[in-house]
């Protein structure tokens, strides 16, 4: 792209970016405007309505500008693409014969079985592309455990043996310093030389070969970009959570895809994974901060990297692309627990950017974005203060009824507008989702218009109830971080967990205790102003004003029930076409086989395979050992050590030099041999 | 070493090693040392895998369906403002 068309896209996202603010602003200054006007009214301390202001601006600019966008989101995605000019797309072209493309595939502790299927699927996939040679697959192994690091092997082997035209290459880090990052950071050092582009994956991504392709071609035809991240759509997992989850973000992403494409454009974000990157361009300017401990934050490298990389890689002047017209797929948590865990993590890596952003060369707009990344985290709290201050605002009314009742008639207007704002942000979203979907003519892949319409409902209710948990959850971990508390980053359950009621209430006790005080407190300090007087005076029920506490209450004192029924696997739920997604419908192709095979490798590599079954397996000993390099000096200093020993008596460090060294691995195999 | 003793131990281990291989007892007759055990699985191997890649993809290509071009199955379905 030349720097007269990047000028071009660039001065177009930023009329759109002011356009999208002036908006969310006359939005949010309209609705600051009606709530500052009942709090004058109502005669509050200026300790009061500045505050509650201030809360209000900034939960409701947040919410405003999702409302501004997604209107915008469905405009952008009912453009038909030849008429977007700005899209990259248009330039795509081949592969030039030399141009090498990395699929990597960093582990960590995971279901290698699951890992394999997707390598499988999307190796399978690839042969429909006519240049599928030069795509080669890496699985960057940080494992520690010995027996998890046999399955992988195996696997590998297993893969090889079944595409022997398809390069795939395995790599086990002997030392998993800074983890994730450590593991990229390794391969860039190792092998970036013969690649031009890699594309990131997760342990749970399938990527279709269309899009693979698709991505590398933009590449190719772009030299100005850096990251092209690819649209992300969950699948498989069939808890009620996992289908709930699947269905919102299957509904709703689409439109905010394309919201975040119309405005950001060349500027978008990287999530980490399913996207492709320049390699030169990433090793040159990604190289991430160490950061030194202070307060609450801790040391060593940043642990969310993508939002940091894609800040580095724009200012260095690379553009960042999030095509939504290119397709992805991952899986999801299926439970509570292991969501918040995931939040957890991103929470902590979140909370970097607040000290990244201060970094030299990162530009204005990237540290922006940085910090709204970070602060997004914060909002639970301003939740909190809210409800406080509303809590006071419920209290004047019934100390005051005469005074409100006046406000409430002469002021009828303001207050009309401010419920009709209420149900139109509530209404808005499901309209344009909805009018998105049948436009596109894709309701039969959500099972049909009534039923989305029900499942859409439905979610709007559960969003109601689940909020009250997020936000406690959210605050809570937000206090871990404030006082330092270490986080584990271990490995990511992906499995169907259907939890125990032990789980859920380890999970949820506290909050359904503070529901319980929540509770007694409403009904025993802020209802016991709800006298009959008030009642006759200002002609309105008990329920009204409740209706505003039951989801915080309901949502926190059933919390264990919420997190324990949503884990399950409901049949009648699946039956009746509630929460269908459209890979449910129509699976794409490596969403399918990657099912398929991975019921085909939990029966080729069981998870009983452990490192004497390796040892001792002539199939796997004639496919390893010419892969192994040959060291004379540590075989003698070695046999010294582990003289006489069998293998399971080896330690985990003499395993992995016996799985490292050619004569030792020989010689324990032919000892053991079956 | 006991199974260049016992041919029919031999054959099993080698029967382990190249599970796909149609292996008869004649087929063996000349190893005679561990290095030709080796020698003899490197080459079958090798053979053995490009054939196996061959039947995977034709059995890939006859049943299963093909992504389109989906991006423009995608915009031929707007109906555009």
């Amino acid at each position: 792209m030349s720097s007269s068309e990047r000028q071009n896209w660039e001065a177009v996202c930023k009329k759109r970016v002011f356009l999208g603010r002036i908006l969310s602003l006359m939005l949010v200054t309209l609705l600051g405007l009606g709530t500052a006007a009942f709090l004058v009214l109502y005669n509050y301390s200026l300790y009061v309505i500045v505050p509650f202001l201030v809360c209000y601006i900034a939960l409701s600019y947040l919410g405003a500008t999702y409302i501004v966008g997604v209107w915008f989101g469905i405009f952008a995605s009912l453009k038909p693409l030849e008429k977007d000019k700005y899209n990259p797309i248009h330039k795509a072209r081949a592969l030039s014969k030399d141009t090498l493309t990395a699929i990597i595939m960093p582990v960590y502790h995971e279901d290698i079985r699951r890992v394999s299927a997707a390598i499988c699927a999307m190796a399978e996939d690839l042969q429909s592309i006519a240049q599928h040679e030069q795509f080669h697959f890496f699985v960057l192994s940080d494992s520690r455990n010995i027996d998890l690091v046999s399955q992988e092997l195996y696997a590998i082997e297993k893969i090889k043996e079944m595409y022997p035209t398809t390069t795939i290459i395995y790599r086990h880090r002997i030392y998993n310093g800074d983890a994730k990052i450590g593991n990229i950071s390794d391969f860039i050092k190792r092998f970036s030389p013969s690649y031009k582009y890699m594309l990131m994956l997760d342990a749970d991504s399938v990527v279709p070969a269309h899009s693979i392709d698709l991505m590398a071609r933009t590449m190719e035809g772009n030299d100005n970009i850096g990251i092209v991240q690819a649209d992300l759509s969950m699948v498989m997992r069939n808890t009620l959570y996992s289908r709930i989850s699947k269905f919102i973000s299957s509904i709703s992403l689409a439109v905010g895809s394309f919201r975040q494409y119309f405005f950001y454009m060349g500027n978008s974000y990287y999530y980490g994974h399913n996207a492709i990157i320049r390699v030169q361009a990433f090793a040159k300017h990604c190289s991430l901060p160490i950061l030194k401990r202070k307060g609450p934050w801790g040391a060593g490298r940043p642990l969310s990297h993508d939002y940091v990389e894609a800040a580095l890689l724009g200012s260095a002047g690379y553009e960042i692309w999030s095509l939504p017209q290119i397709q992805s797929f991952e899986e999801l948590p299926t439970n509570f627990i292991d969501d918040f865990q995931r939040e957890m993590r991103w929470m902590y890596g979140s909370m970097t950017y607040l000290r990244v952003l201060f970094l030299r060369g990162i530009k204005p707009f990237h540290k922006v974005r940085l910090f709204t990344s970070a602060i997004t985290y914060i909002n639970p709290l301003f939740g909190w203060i809210f409800l406080l201050l509303s809590s006071f605002g419920i209290i004047y009314i019934f100390k005051h009824p005469l005074k409100s009742l006046i406000i409430m008639t002469k002021f009828k207007f303001i207050f009309g507008f401010m419920i009709f704002f209420l149900i139109f942000s509530i209404v808005s979203h499901g309209i344009i989702y909805l009018t998105y979907i049948h436009k596109t003519r894709k309701s039969y892949l959500f099972g049909g218009m009534s039923k989305a319409i029900i499942s859409y409902v439905f979610c709007v209710i559960y969003s109601i109830f689940v909020s009250p948990l997020y936000m406690c959850q959210l605050t809570k971990m937000l206090l871990c971080w404030a006082i330092s508390k270490k986080l584990h980053w271990g490995t990511q359950n992906r499995d169907d967990r259907s939890l125990e009621w032990s789980e859920a209430f380890s999970l949820t006790g506290w909050m359904v205790l503070l529901g319980i005080i929540l509770c007694y407190i409403i009904n025993n300090v802020i209802f016991s102003y709800y006298t009959p007087h008030v009642q006759k005076i200002l002609r309105i029920g008990k329920l009204p004003f409740m209706i505003f506490y039951i989801p915080l209450v309901c949502g926190m004192i059933l919390s264990p029930l919420i997190v324990k029924f949503t884990s399950s696997h409901n049949d009648l739920i699946r039956r009746k076409n509630i929460f269908v997604s459209p890979q449910e419908v129509e699976p794409a192709f490596v969403v399918s086989r990657t099912e398929e095979l991975v019921k085909m490798f939990y029966k080729i590599v069981p998870p009983s395979i452990d490192f004497t079954f390796l040892i001792k397996s002539p199939w796997f000993f004639h496919r390893y050992f010419d892969k192994l390099a040959s060291r004379p000096h540590k075989t003698k200093f070695w046999l010294r050590k582990i003289k006489g020993k069998n293998v399971e008596d080896l330690t985990q460090r003499e395993k992995y030099v016996v799985l490292r060294t050619r004569e030792l691995w020989e010689k324990f195999h032919v000892e053991n041999m079956e | 070493m006991q199974i260049l003793r016992n041919k029919d131990l031999l054959f099993s281990y080698i029967a382990k090693a190249l599970p796909n291989l149609e292996l008869t007892h004649s087929d063996l007759e000349h190893i005679t040392s561990w290095e030709d055990v080796k020698k003899f699985t490197k080459r079958h191997i090798v053979a053995k895998s490009e054939h196996e890649n061959v039947k995977i993809f034709n059995k890939r290509f006859s049943n299963a369906h093909h992504p389109t071009d989906s991006l423009k199955k995608m915009v031929k379905k707007y109906v555009f403002f």
